[in-house]
């Protein structure tokens, strides 16, 4: 069975490094980006076929709403799953993901373990 | 012993700061390098680079960096910064088009463009390991 690939949008390379070890560790395939340009092309390339995105937004906002708007209008079937460290940030993106509450920074690694199962498990049914 | 003490860490244990800011290049590399046992940390460009090795204290046994990049250094004066402040971790550097440089800051060279395969072989026998791939 091929793993599955989630792309990480995360600007802030002392967190991304360890969530993305996490999830390789947890059987998946991880494309690092840290910012939304980077996220973009690798959406476009696909080197690895995308099944999930999980993206910050407290790097630069407008630039991950836009992307998160552009994946769900391109690929609609990529689950993207927003987190944030600023209350109001995930709130907002609670509301755009159309899915509750968007995670909470810094990260707790199961809880995004499970989100992305759980995201993914969705998209199957 | 910190892992950059490691003279002759086995593959899966040796690891890597590969530093390049085209992404997809990165990410084919990167999973080239961990297909062949290192631990690989991604850094998008020589700032990130540099906050990962201040916060970890070194932490890794070779950089292998990209020379033009954006941001407030290049490769150039990353290697330079980590020569001196980690003297432990090997150097690799890239490009396509390499100035004059002070051949004693750096441990090999990539020429732009390679091979995957190469770049991979290149890394390893720096590290003293065995070429992973046939080229």
């Amino acid at each position: 069975m091929t793993a599955e690939c989630i792309l990480l949008l995360e600007p802030e390379i002392v967190a991304r490094q360890p969530l993305a070890d996490y999830l390789r560790d947890c059987g998946f395939k991880v494309l690092e980006a840290a910012n939304a340009a980077e996220a973009r092309a690798l959406l476009v390339a696909q080197p690895v076929a995308i099944d999930a995105v999980l993206a910050d937004v407290g790097g630069d906002a407008g630039e991950t709403f836009a992307l998160a708007q552009w994946v769900r209008r391109t690929l609609p079937s990529v689950p993207v799953i927003l987190a944030g460290s600023i209350e109001k940030a995930a709130a907002e993106a609670g509301d755009l993901c159309n899915d509750g509450r968007a995670l909470m920074k810094p990260y707790d690694h199961q809880l995004v373990l499970q989100q992305i199962k759980r995201r993914l498990a969705a998209r199957k049914t | 012993m910190s892992p950059a003490a490691r003279p002759h860490a086995p593959p899966s244990q040796a690891s890597i700061l590969l530093v390049e800011d085209e992404v997809v290049l990165r990410s084919l590399l990167a999973e080239t390098l961990r297909a062949a046992g290192f631990t690989i940390v991604e850094a998008a460009n020589a700032d990130e680079a540099w906050a990962y090795l201040h916060a970890a204290g070194g932490g890794v046994d070779l950089l292998f960096s990209d020379v033009a990049m954006p941001g407030s250094m290049d490769g150039i004066g990353l290697m330079t910064r980590v020569r001196k402040a980690f003297p432990d971790i090997k150097i690799l550097i890239t490009s396509g088009n390499l100035g004059p440089v002070d051949l004693n800051a750096f441990d090999g060279f990539v020429q732009k463009p390679f091979t995957l395969s190469h770049a991979a072989n290149v890394a390893a026998g720096l590290l003293g390991m065995e070429p992973p791939e046939p080229e």
